[in-house]
């Protein structure tokens, strides 16, 4: 069970998740573009589901969630919510592609972090959180997706890394 | 490939329910879950650490780029604003420094009553829907669940989660930020009854100011002693709209003694047993009236003081509302 743990993507994805918890922390709550803070732990979560499924994604969306609340402050398991969700969202280019191009990825990663950056209220609402239903959504959920895509072409190779997805060398492929 | 298979499934299910089911606990209060978070508060230390030293360049880049012609305008308007204050912060300590004498004669509890912390802003939340920040103080400065945050010119938020040397105030922006307030008018009414006495023969009574006292020859104009009427007040409740929002004080009813709340009245905090601040705390100003519903009374849009996107130093009123004070402390900020 522990050599199991130690070769899963759990390590990888623990690894990475503190550093980017990090930089939430600290450089993406300045750069704000019209006051909206970039969620990166978020796009990760998107761009390891584009990488590696949606099983995988909702897995890596779970625990990065969970390190994103713990250091937060809000309520733990909120951002596993959404996050996983994110992460299950994106791994839909699997239905496409088992190896999606890096544009499809991108797509799929922003529409991914859209549908995670919407469910966020729609889970607090569900714990009691009330007023978070604003006209601002509609600024935020554009730059977030936006960025996630922007960060894409970085995350989704990181996602694949972390959840220990290889990419298919399709020379090394003998046609049947 | 399938994308959905029973075992696929099942571990997403399972993923689902282990969210719910943290979230409820951790919701209902969790010795456990408060050590995890503030145990990996603890380990995030040095990393944010590391991180703050890439930050701090890429910020100031982003800061050139982004805020150099604001800051310019916000330095002209300032100057301008610090001119025109001098003389009114004269006049305003002198009237703030009887007010207290006042206060302490008649054994009554101002703002100037407590002691206070001051703190540095290190953090603030990474979400866009909240409304947090992180001081550099804690329950060894004697800071405490509840206590109210306070800038030099109003209301900040109150302490929701007290570590040893790290807290998270809770800004009243927030949306799950409430507190109870009154409605002042900033303006004492004055009030000058003028009473006339014509003796026959006389000239004819002359028209005067109704504040000045004037004796014409046949007319002998008395003003009567002149009233300061208390600057009535009408309480409410101060709730957060979250980012980007003003705050709205709520169930202000539209009363005869007061009338409706008018823009420019000042709205500070009304204190008593259970409120989460000592009474008189500014925290801003009257921008809008908005007609509600009869339950809920006006809705009364505020607009803080206290600049709340770029606050640097804040002040911890040390005052424990007795709301708070049974209240769990237990912190999940690092010990």
């Amino acid at each position: 069970m522990f050599a199991s743990l130690v070769q899963g993507p759990l390590p990888r994805l623990v690894l990475v998740g503190v550093m980017l918890v990090a930089l939430q922390q600290t450089l993406f709550v300045e750069l704000r573009p019209a006051a909206v803070t970039i969620q990166v732990v978020l796009a990760l979560a998107a761009a390891a589901g584009a990488a590696a499924g949606p099983q995988k994604g909702a897995l890596a969306g779970f625990v990065l969630g969970m390190m994103y609340d713990l250091r937060a402050g809000t309520p733990l398991g909120s951002s596993s919510l959404s996050m996983g969700l994110a992460g299950f969202v994106a791994g839909y280019s699997w239905s496409i592609t088992v190896d999606p191009q890096w544009w499809l990825a991108m797509i799929f990663t922003g529409i991914g972090a859209a549908v995670g950056e919407t469910m966020v209220p729609v889970v607090r609402s569900f714990i009691g959180e009330e007023n978070h239903f604003t006209p601002r959504l509609f600024t935020v959920i554009p730059i977030v997706t936006v960025a996630a895509m922007i960060l894409s072409p970085l995350f989704v190779p990181l996602g694949r890394w972390c959840m220990r997805v290889t990419k298919t060398d399709w020379s090394k492929v003998k046609a049947p | 490939m399938s994308l959905y298979t029973p075992g696929r499934r099942r571990a997403i299910v399972l993923l689902l329910l282990s969210s719910l089911l943290i979230l409820t606990i951790d919701l209902r209060g969790n010795a456990i879950l408060d050590g995890v978070r503030s145990g990996y508060n603890q380990a995030m230390r040095p990393f944010e650490s590391a991180a703050e030293v890439v930050a701090r360049p890429v910020r100031n880049a982003w800061r050139g780029i982004t805020e150099y012609d604001d800051l310019e305008e916000e330095n002209q308007r300032y100057q301008e604003q610090i001119q025109a204050m001098q003389s009114n912060d004269v006049v305003a300590r002198a009237i703030i420094a009887q007010y207290y004498e006042l206060l302490a004669f008649s054994n009554l509890e101002s703002p100037g009553s407590y002691d206070r912390v001051t703190a540095y802003v290190v953090g603030q939340t990474p979400s866009n829907l909240d409304q947090v920040i992180e001081i550099n103080v804690g329950t060894n400065d004697g800071v405490e669940e509840g206590m109210a945050v306070v800038a030099p010119n109003g209301l900040v938020g109150k302490i929701t989660d007290a570590g040893p040397d790290r807290s998270r105030v809770m800004l009243v922006t927030d949306t799950n930020y409430g507190v109870q307030v009154k409605v002042v008018r900033p303006e004492p009414i004055e009030t000058t009854t003028t009473t006339t006495t014509t003796i026959p023969g006389a000239a004819p009574p002359v028209s005067v100011d109704d504040t000045t006292t004037t004796t014409v020859v046949g007319t002998t104009t008395v003003p009567a002693p002149t009233t300061t009427l208390d600057p009535q007040r009408e309480t409410g409740q101060l709730e957060g709209r979250g980012p980007g929002e003003s705050p709205v004080v709520v169930f202000v009813a539209d009363t005869p003694s007061f009338g409706p709340p008018a823009v420019g009245d000042i709205v500070s905090t009304s204190g008593g047993s259970i409120s989460l601040a000592p009474s008189d705390i500014p925290i801003g100003e009257v921008i809008e009236i908005r007609p509600g519903s009869p339950s809920q009374g006006l809705g009364v849009v505020v607009r803080p003081y206290a600049n709340l996107d770029d606050l640097e130093f804040v002040q911890v009123i040390l005052y424990t509302p007795e709301r708070e004070s049974g209240a769990d402390t237990a912190s999940t900020l690092p010990d």
